[in-house]
Parts: C-alpha cells; structure tokens; sequence
C-alpha cells in the first residue's frame, strides 16, 4: 500500500479502511503537526489539536468531494481548528520560533542583537489577528503559493495578498517603534 | 519617501517572497531603489524580517510520537462519542469556552444542569393525573348523567357510542341504563359539543 496514491487511499478510507487511513494521516501528519506548532507555539497543544484535526477529516471524509486536494482540504480543517482554538486561548507564553535550542558558541554583540528582535518579533506575532498570523505562517514558515492559500482561507488570491502585506507592514511598523529592526 | 514609494514597496514584498516580478517591473524597481534610500533601508528591514520568521526552530521529536499520536487517532475513531466529546463540544462552544480556561467551571455547570434536569424529568414523572374512573365515579356527574338522559328519546348509532368510548368512559354509568337511554344521552351530548370536536382524538379528562 506504501505507492498508493492519494486518491486510492481516500476511496478506500472513505469506505472506512483502517490501514488507508493510517496511511493518509502517516502522510500528512508531521507536516501538519509542525504547521499547528508554528501556530501556537507549544508542544502540547499542537498534538492535542493535530489529533482533533485528523479525527475531525477521517469522521467527514465521506463528504470530500475532491475539489481541492487532500492535503489542501486537511490544510483547511487544520487552520480552522488552529484559529478556533487562538481565539479561544489567552495570550501565553508559547514561542514556536523563539525556542532556540542553546548555542554552545560564545554570544556575540550580532547574535545577542539577533536574539532581541526574534523575541521582539514573536512577541509581534502572537499579537498580529488570528487570520494574519496564519497567511504568515501558511506563506512564510510553509512557503505555500497563494492560491493553496486562497483555497484554505476560503478568499481570493488578491485578498490574501493585501492581507499578507498588511500583516507584515505591521510587524515592521512595531519592531521600528521597539528600535529593534 | 514620494508618494510612488508604496507601490514599489509592494514589489519590493512580492519580490522578497520569490514572486516573479516583469522584466518592467523589475527595471522601475531597480532604478527605484538606486534613487530612493527610504525604499532601499525597507527592503533591507523586511528581508532581514522576512528571514527571521521563516527562520523556526522545530522541536526535535521521535518517530514513537507521531506513531502515538496516530494510534490515538485510529483508537479515537474506532471509539463512539461518549460524555467526554460531549462534554469537549461544549467546552469549544464560544459562551462556555471563555470561562473554559478558567478553571473546571463547564464540569461543574455540566453537573448542575443534569442535575435539574433529573429533577424536571422526575417531577413530570411523577405528577398524579386524574384517572376516568375517579371521575365516573363521582357521585354528584353520575346523578347529572341520568337526569339528562331521560330527557331525550332520539336512537343514535352504537357505533358513535363505541367511538366515544374513550370519552365516555363511564362503563359504570351505562350499567345503569337501557340501551335507550343511552343513545338518548349520546345524543344530547353530540347536540352540545362543536362539530370539529367529534372529529378529533378524546383527550379524556386527564
């Protein structure tokens, strides 16, 4: 079963096939892990939420149609939950792309200097709205092409675009005013 | 900065990003940034930006946990939804869920609202109802039922009467009667109910 394709896995998960689905998700579930990571920042969090993730899509697999691809579609169900979840979450001390592990090398004047403006700059993040922070994330740190994100985010290429501007002027404007950058 | 500075500040983003720009983009952006240092310190700034977010470190974790975590999915969907995904549902329903991370309100809310509602359940459980046979039985309708059934003389069908049965339900009133008498008394009553009202279910005196 290890060549399968995508779409033969689906049509047997969708007739609920244990091992298509173990499959699907062995796939998918790294990458998925590491995008709701980068999102929220904690460990804990992005295992219970990529669990909910994968038994929310595997529960409505049924109902997939095929318009976009699987992955695009468990993108979707991941953002959404990953969103619901921010909006719900107080503001804590999570760090996804602060957690430096430690460097064995003596600090210099840059990398004490590169230390400031990433914990500036996660700081900056965690504040950005919910829906800015995931085109971040989504064309940043997963470096997907705007029309994935289009797909996910359920709006035009355009909007994603100005959205994306937006939300990275923003964290310019506030690491200016923190005379970091 | 001039005014144009927006526009090519939006190319400089799009360029950063690895979008492709037209050669006549590229070529008004090039002899921008030669003239405008603004335009040039801000594509500095957001390329050192650009890189800093991309940059994330990803916590080392062991192929054991993904395979964990994928048994807990398999064993979750082979499971049915029990109290604990109701209790998860309401938990993530916007109301709840601000007072959710709080603390462990929504078990204890949970609680108080089954326990009322145990309680309203056996209240309506219990409420006594009149039963026909009480009311057949009382004496004072029973010596009203006989006065007006000899008043009349008219014969209706036993149908009607076996129809009213439910209604009636005063077998202990028609032992005391001839068959007459009872047609007499059925249609006396049939006389004074609304026409719609023979047509529906007898909702009996409970």
């Amino acid at each position: 079963m290890k060549d399968i394709s995508d779409h033969n896995l689906l049509t047997l998960a969708q007739k609920g096939n244990r091992e298509a689905i173990s499959r699907l998700m062995g796939r998918y579930e790294r990458e998925i892990f590491y995008y709701v990571y980068k999102m929220t920042g904690n460990v804990e969090d992005a295992k219970d939420l990529t669990q909910d993730i994968f038994i929310k899509v595997f529960r409505k697999i049924s109902t997939f149609k095929g318009k976009s691809s699987f992955r695009t579609w468990v993108y979707r169900v991941a953002t959404n939950h990953t969103l619901n979840f921010l909006s719900r979450r107080p503001p804590s001390g999570s760090d996804a792309f602060f957690s430096v592990l430690p460097d064995p090398s003596p600090s210099s004047p840059e990398r004490i200097e590169r230390d400031e403006l990433r914990r500036h700059l996660h700081k900056a993040i965690e504040i950005l709205p919910p829906r800015q922070k995931a085109i971040v994330t989504l064309r940043v740190r997963e470096e997907l092409p705007y029309a994935e994100i289009a797909e996910i985010l359920d709006c035009s290429v355009g909007n994603c675009k100005a959205t994306f501007h937006n939300a990275i002027t923003k964290l310019r404007e506030i690491l200016k005013n923190e005379s970091v950058l | 900065m001039n005014p144009s500075c927006s526009e090519f500040q939006r190319l400089i983003v799009e360029k950063i990003q690895g979008e492709a720009l037209t050669s006549s983009q590229e070529e008004r952006l090039a002899s921008h940034l030669h003239a405008c240092p603004a335009c040039r310190a801000y594509k500095e700034e957001m390329s050192r930006l650009y890189e800093e977010i991309r940059e994330t470190t990803l916590p080392p974790l062991q192929d054991s946990f993904f395979e964990d975590l994928r048994e807990d999915v398999l064993e979750s969907l082979s499971r049915k939804r029990g109290f604990s995904f109701f209790l998860k549902r309401l938990a993530q329903w916007s109301p709840v869920a601000s007072v959710y991370w709080r603390g462990v309100w929504v078990p204890v809310i949970s609680g108080v609202c089954g326990l009322l509602l145990g309680f309203a359940i056996a209240t309506a459980w219990h409420r006594p109802l009149p039963s026909p046979s009480s009311v057949s039985s009382s004496p004072s309708l029973l010596s009203e039922t006989r006065e007006t059934s000899r008043g009349s003389s008219e014969n209706i069908s036993t149908d009607l009467l076996a129809e009213m049965g439910d209604f009636v339900t005063v077998p202990d009133i028609l032992d005391t009667l001839n068959e007459e008498e009872i047609h007499t008394l059925i249609s006396d009553w049939s006389k004074e109910l609304p026409p719609d009202l023979l047509d529906t279910e007898p909702s009996g005196w409970g």
